[in-house]
């Protein structure tokens, strides 16, 4: 009887470690990529103010920036490519983590959601992280009715078991995602600002595809009053807004009368932010335009919902001074990768305030200053206007720009001054950007090009 | 399929239910669950089984009512139970060439009911015992249809026999923790040789012998015949283990399909250890009645006034060649087949025709037949003649058999084995798996063959022994299974036949 109870006993428990054996080896399975943007959301046990929500025009919001510059906590919980329903599962599953003050909801391809055959990377990348749940099986059963796609969602060991092939160091210890659920976009792609068509009517072509998601739109809402959360509709600027797009809006701008909830349309309103630097691509805000639109959506929610300053208190600030710390050095390794940072994106990171430098265009022997976006990019870069640098353009001169925000520095050099602080042009190449931190001004990377 | 979570569910529901429930009826769970099992494959399948067991129970009473009778004539008795027996053969066996046929199935668009090849050969077998009063014939409908549809056989075998079978089902089963586990550790060996060995062979031989095939050279293609034989060996004794496993978990024990097949000396041999329950059913419904037939007697009696030898051996090479094209047949009604029946035929006849020419050169060449390297010979031997036989289910027309022989003679380019053989869709990774996968394989093979019991002595290790090899054979498949979105699920070969 006693080796009985002994035996069950031991293959209880060898049951168990299994168990938690199995879900170490799910994890280092799991593909980083798809995975990792939410692992801080799940596995910090944080609260937050806010959640960002939407498609990828939201995943610029960038939380880190958020707190820095207004106290505020929040996290970005996108998902890419996805219409009202992944929203809905994507919030459902959050709140079983956490419960904000505030919801920001943009609504830009509201009535769009992809198939999961179309993108299942997409789709992974809103569940995997999530851990198998009741919440997680009916927001997968909503999702989707495909029974295999149910099935790699709800265990996705399934999909990467084979990933046996190209595991990394990476994969063995966790990496948290340092932009808290955000995504970073460095490059600089001057648009074409799209003409204001207005919300006031429908489409022509308006047909019932989307009641599905408006349904789901509406369930967001529902749930999000029901338990006391603030939400906000949102339509973040993008270029690709053509007639129908900005037209469906006036589903949304009906569905917030009939809620009494805050609405904002930044393709409707007076554009904050410069079509011709402020991109990466026609739908997506770089970091130089992000906090423009982050500057608006806080002013509304801070003021509208009394969010509280959260950088005095000494318990939060230390949690988020930590990831502070752990954003910029990040910021400081993507400064210096070749394959991500030449001087288009260079330009933009000038413009996060954590860095400074100096920026050289040989523009006598390139006209560089010349090529679209340049001059909007630069002034934007460093908040101001640059008349020394307008003029260069002018009259075909080289131009050096010395900007170091932690002193107030800002100086603009053209022509021959240059050769007599930086020696002869021909020994230069055609671009140098040396970025410096902002505080000690040590160089964090430079870039140079012919 | 045996391994999808929906069957597996329904195993285990099932499970539950036959020991806990109903002690006295477990047979009647059973057949509901193998009856429910059909229903959910499809209607069609129901329909074929359920006729199928209603005609051959009913006629199986009649030729025992025939046989046991006193009065009345006796020769039209056994006229009459003959044609009763021919009858039903022609109508099960017609049935199955129909589904067999491809042009019919193409034609017509035809859908193979699941388990028609094995269950028809079943209750063809049960009826013929009957007429030869082997045993009782079943008096209760629903036990009978137990024993045609007992679902773990149903997917690819294999064909059981109505005496082995009856005592089995009409036992009370208890619960007994080694029968459950003995069953659970069948089922992982077996979906270890699928997943991880037979599909990952599928890789290269989808690829080599398909799309490819026109294109690689001998070398690859050797490979591919090889890596098919594998595949086929994998995931035909990978499924009968997993089927096998189920079926011990409930208590129930169905005829054994493989013994090591790959240690066999001769061809002969060879097909008495590879799928031995089609091997038997042939054996003892069409080899030995024509082997005892009157004309095979008078055959070699007329060949015997010249040689005794060939008196014995060219009646049974004929008979072998004809059980043969049968078995070929039986996989599929086409003109590869029929020359793999052919092949196997000739090859299982000329054995006992050229032995005495073996024991003649041995003798004058003072060649050792006693010895490890002549039994190696002789397997090597076994094996070259099973690839040329394998080969022509996996090519698709006797050109493209004479285009491989070509390929392998004149274009081997044995070069390509160091570099090109990683690019046919199977990493140096994948093929160190199979390597290492195999040699395990080959290892419990090799114990077996030594007359080990592998699961006995595996039960008799410590505790954490067991546990730790239960966990690392589950961790192995999970990962390095073929499953998964990146893959096309490599269905049972012979669930398709």
């Amino acid at each position: 009887m006693k080796k009985r109870l002994f035996g069950l006993f031991t293959t209880g428990l060898a049951v168990v470690l299994f168990m938690l054996f199995a879900v170490y080896l799910f994890g280092v399975f799991r593909e980083k990529d798809e995975t990792g943007k939410n692992i801080a959301f799940v596995e910090d046990g944080e609260s937050y103010d806010v959640f960002w929500m939407g498609t990828s025009h939201m995943s610029r919001i960038q939380p880190v920036e958020v707190w820095k510059e207004y106290g505020i906590t929040s996290y970005n919980l996108y998902n890419t490519g996805s219409g009202m329903n992944r929203n809905l599962a994507t919030l459902e599953m959050a709140l079983t983590y956490a419960t904000p003050k505030v919801v920001v909801l943009d609504t830009d391809q509201w009535w769009r959601e992809k198939e999961f055959a179309e993108e299942p990377g997409d789709f992974h990348r809103t569940f995997d992280i999530f851990p198998l749940s009741r919440q997680k099986i009916k927001a997968v059963c909503q999702i989707t009715d495909d029974p295999e796609a149910r099935k790699e969602l709800l265990f996705d060991f399934y999909r990467y078991h084979d990933r046996y092939r190209e595991l990394k160091k990476e994969d063995f210890f966790e990496q948290k995602d340092t932009c808290l659920g955000a995504h970073l976009y460095f490059d600089s792609v001057p648009q074409k600002e799209p003409a204001r068509i207005g919300i006031d009517e429908l489409p022509d072509d308006e047909d019932n595809e989307a009641q599905e998601e408006e349904a789901a739109l509406r369930a967001v809402i529902e749930m999000c009053q029901s338990r006391g959360i603030n939400i906000m509709l949102t339509c973040l600027p993008f270029a690709a807004a053509n007639e129908s797009t900005q037209k469906r809006q006036h589903v949304i701008y009906q569905i917030a009368q009939e809620y009494n909830i805050p609405y904002y349309n930044f393709v409707d309103h007076e554009s904050v932010i410069d079509y011709t630097c402020d991109f990466e691509d026609p739908g997506h805000l770089n970091l130089m335009g992000s906090p423009k639109v982050t500057k608006v959506l806080v002013d509304l929610i801070k003021y509208g919902y009394g969010l509280e300053d959260h950088r005095k208190d000494p318990e939060i600030a230390a949690r988020w001074e930590q990831r502070v710390r752990t954003y910029e050095a990040y910021m400081d390794e993507v400064a210096c990768d070749p394959e991500v940072i030449g001087g288009r994106q260079a330009l933009v990171m000038l413009n996060l305030p954590q860095y400074g430098g100096e920026v050289y265009i040989k523009n006598s022997m390139t006209g560089m200053l010349h090529v679209p976006g340049t001059q909007e990019l630069l002034e934007n870069a460093v908040g101001t206007e640059l008349p020394v640098m307008r003029k260069a353009a002018e009259e075909g001169l080289d131009y050096l720009l010395i900007t170091y925000p932690g002193t107030g520095t800002l100086q603009e050099y053209s022509g021959p001054e240059i050769e007599s602080m930086l020696g002869p042009s021909e020994e230069m190449e055609n671009l140098v950007i040396t970025l410096r931190n902002a505080e000690t001004l040590d160089v964090v990377a430079e870039i140079r090009e012919e | 399929m045996l391994y999808s979570v929906g069957f597996l569910t329904f195993v285990a529901v099932l499970f539950i239910i036959y020991y806990s429930l109903a002690k006295r009826r477990q047979w009647v769970v059973l057949l509901l669950g193998s009856y429910l099992f059909y229903a959910f494959m499809g209607r069609a399948c129901i329909v074929f089984i359920l006729g199928a067991t209603v005609l051959t129970f009913f006629v199986a009473r009649k030729l025992e009512t025939l046989r046991l009778q006193k009065e009345g004539d006796r020769k039209a008795r056994k006229r009459a139970r003959k044609l009763l027996v021919a009858a039903v053969v022609v109508i099960l066996a017609g049935i199955l060439a129909v589904f067999k046929f491809q042009p019919a199935v193409e034609r017509f668009s035809l859908i193979l009911p699941i388990g028609i090849s094995y269950y028809s050969f079943q209750v063809i077998g049960y009826i013929i015992d009957i007429y030869r009063g082997a045993y009782p014939a079943e008096q209760n409908i629903f036990r009978y249809a137990l024993f045609v549809g007992y679902f773990p056989g149903m997917i690819q075998g294999p064909i059981n026999r109505y005496d082995k079978m009856r005592e089995q089902f009409m036992q009370e089963h208890t619960l007994s923790w080694e029968v459950f586990r003995n069953g659970v550790w069948l089922f992982l060996w077996g979906l270890f040789k699928k997943l991880v060995i037979a599909d990952r062979c599928a890789i290269y031989v989808n690829h080599v012998m398909g799309d490819a095939f026109g294109k690689s050279s001998g070398s690859l293609l050797l490979m591919g015949v090889i890596l098919f034989v594998l595949q086929m060996y994998g995931d035909f004794s990978g499924g009968i283990d997993m089927a096998e496993g189920i079926s011990e978990m409930f208590g129930i024990r169905m005829y054994q399909n493989f013994r090591q097949p790959f240690f066999s000396q001769s061809i002969g041999e060879f097909w008495r250890r590879w799928h031995i329950s089609l091997g038997n059913w042939i054996r003892d419904y069409v080899f030995y009645p024509l082997a005892f037939s009157k004309t095979y007697r008078k055959l070699s009696k007329w060949i015997g006034r010249w040689n005794a030898h060939l008196a014995d051996s060219i009646p049974s090479m004929l008979v072998s060649v004809i059980t043969f094209v049968i078995i070929g047949l039986w996989h599929a009604i086409s003109p590869a087949y029929l020359i793999y029946g052919l092949w196997y035929g000739v090859m299982v006849g000329m054995q006992k025709l050229i032995a005495p020419a073996f024991q003649y050169l041995a003798v004058r060449t003072g060649v050792r037949t006693e010895c490890v390297s002549y039994r190696m010979f002789r397997r090597m031997r076994t094996w070259l003649i099973v690839l040329i036989g394998e080969s022509f289910c996996i090519l698709p027309c006797a050109g493209a058999f004479v285009q491989l022989v070509r390929a392998i003679f004149t274009d081997f380019r044995y070069y390509e084995l160091f570099y090109d053989f990683f690019e046919q869709g199977l990493t140096r990774l994948d093929f160190l798996i199979v390597a290492v996968s195999v040699l395990i394989w080959w290892a419990v093979s090799f114990l077996k063959e030594q007359g080990h019991h592998m699961r006995e002595e595996i039960a008799a290790q410590n505790l954490w022994c067991r546990l730790l090899l239960t966990a690392g054979v589950i961790t192995v498949i999970a990962i390095f299974g073929i499953y998964g979105p990146g893959y096309d699920a490599a269905a049972f070969i012979y669930g398709g036949i």
